[in-house]
């Protein structure tokens, strides 16, 4: 306990540079991107159920359907009306989250779309984990005060708003922290069994050719990195250096706007290397981080590369900046 | 909720979502919903050891020598896009086969022919390759072939 206490003190406290949200919350202009990043938020949803519709089809003629415990309910209508009903109501509470973000209806419709949404898919036994981000930061959402301009006159709601739009930045970030962990995990693991690990310069095009076998794919930018290697490796090396110290720029918000434009850069290179699109990622990363409200007044280049995790350190050890 | 309960109660949810997101990593799947451990790309297959299954004859026209089913992709059903799906269904043909179930060994081959826009006959081959020299160029360190299907 000591030890991580030590980390989160060394690591994140004395190096942030996050202000109180006592004083963000004094900032109109904070709140008000605040704001219109929670709305942008919710108007993603509808991009994101609207899924359903293009997968209509698959729908109907299935019938490997598993109902999980949140759609008990189905078991009282024929499954085409039970199909007709969910359908309409996620993209019912999809809008209504859209156009009413600013009350607590909106929120608890925006959530409310997205468990129904992850449910159904959940029951055709497929996969949701790529819109884990928004089930939770729309689960934060359901603590948030009404955002009317009268209810934001109150100290107390601009505190709580800015907060808890911080906790969702705070799960987007850790979800990429752990992955980048995950990845150091294995790493060690694999090298020490003497095998080839995703950190050693042949292992992304390995991981990429056994991908490709599997998928039947062929992505556009496959065959570069399959017979140049080295491409591979240090875009590996540069994503996992994202993804662990990921968690650290909740608390450098200077840098929020670089590292949701690298992450960003992340999920479009995996879509023409793998063709794996995160495309929920996208839109959180946009509302979340490309459009941080709390990044401070624009710094040197040179101040900013200080400020970097880890290679921040180095620099300023060597006194190379 | 007050502002200090608000704090409180997020720091509770970050603790308790990366705990629990952590030990996902030992479920199926690495996920126990709604948390995931976010093990993903994380491992480099080395070897691999598969089953899988050479085509002989595709419709009318026989293939000679056999091919691979991955080199003729063209021919599997929308429905079972990725090879993953159809390298389950070889993995249950098998089984069928070593556990000597008729029953299962019948749905199996049912369930594979599905797969293909065109009958097919073929063999089933257990295999060891590095995916890199397979993707490459096909090389194989061992295979054998386990039994023939025909159509």
């Amino acid at each position: 306990m000591k030890i991580i206490q030590h980390i989160v003190n060394r690591w994140l406290i004395r190096e942030s540079s996050l202000p109180k949200v006592e004083s963000l919350a004094e900032n109109n202009e904070v709140i008000t991107t605040v704001v219109s990043n929670i709305g942008l938020i919710s108007f993603s949803i509808i991009l994101i159920v609207l899924e359903i519709a293009s997968m209509w089809d698959r729908f109907i003629s299935r019938t490997d359907f598993y109902p999980v415990p949140f759609l008990f309910w189905s078991k009282y209508l024929a499954y085409p009306q039970f199909l007709e009903l969910i359908t309409a109501c996620i993209l019912l509470f999809a809008l209504i989250g859209a156009m009413l973000y600013r009350s607590r209806l909106g929120h608890l419709c925006s959530f409310l779309a997205l468990a129904l949404y992850q449910s159904m898919i959940l029951s055709f036994g497929g996969s949701v984990h790529q819109t884990y981000p928004f089930l939770y930061a729309t689960f934060l959402f359901l603590f948030l005060p009404d955002l009317s301009h009268t209810s934001l006159s109150n100290t107390e709601n601009r505190k709580k708003t800015i907060l808890l739009f911080i906790g969702a930045q705070a799960f987007l970030l850790l979800f990429y922290t752990m992955s980048g962990v995950e990845k150091i995990i294995e790493a060690v693991f694999q090298t020490m069994r003497g095998e080839i690990s995703i950190l050693h310069p042949t292992g992304m095009s390995m991981l990429l050719s056994d991908w490709s076998i599997f998928t039947l794919k062929e992505p556009m930018f496959i065959h570069y990195i399959l017979n140049f290697p080295l491409i591979g490796w240090l875009g590996m090396i540069a994503v996992v250096y994202l993804e662990t110290f990921a968690i650290t720029i909740l608390f450098k918000p200077e840098l929020q706007k670089i590292w949701g434009a690298c992450l960003l850069l992340f999920h479009v290179s995996t879509i023409y290397s793998m063709n794996v699109a995160f495309f929920p990622f996208l839109l959180l990363i946009n509302a979340l981080l490309l459009s941080s409200p709390f990044t401070l007044s624009s710094k040197s280049n040179k101040l900013l590369l200080t400020r970097l995790p880890l290679i921040g350190k180095i620099f300023r050890l060597l006194h190379i900046l | 909720m007050t502002y200090q309960m608000t704090r409180t109660f997020l720091l509770f949810l970050l603790i308790v979502y990366a705990i629990l997101g952590f030990l996902s990593r030992f479920s199926r799947g690495h996920e126990l919903y709604p948390f995931f451990s976010w093990k993903l790309f994380d491992t480099v297959p080395n070897v691999r050891n598969e089953f899988l299954i050479k085509i002989t004859s595709l419709g009318e026209k026989i293939i000679s020598p056999p091919v691979y089913y991955l080199d003729r992709k063209e021919f599997i059903s929308p429905f079972s896009s990725s090879a993953s799906l159809v390298q389950r269904k070889i993995n249950a043909l098998v089984r069928a086969y070593r556990n000597k179930n008729a029953q299962d060994f019948e749905q199996g081959k049912r369930a594979i022919e599905n797969s293909f826009t065109l009958p097919i006959s073929y063999d089933v081959v257990e295999t060891r390759f590095i995916p890199l020299e397979f993707l490459k160029n096909r090389s194989i360190i061992r295979e054998t072939t386990l039994f023939s299907v025909t159509q």
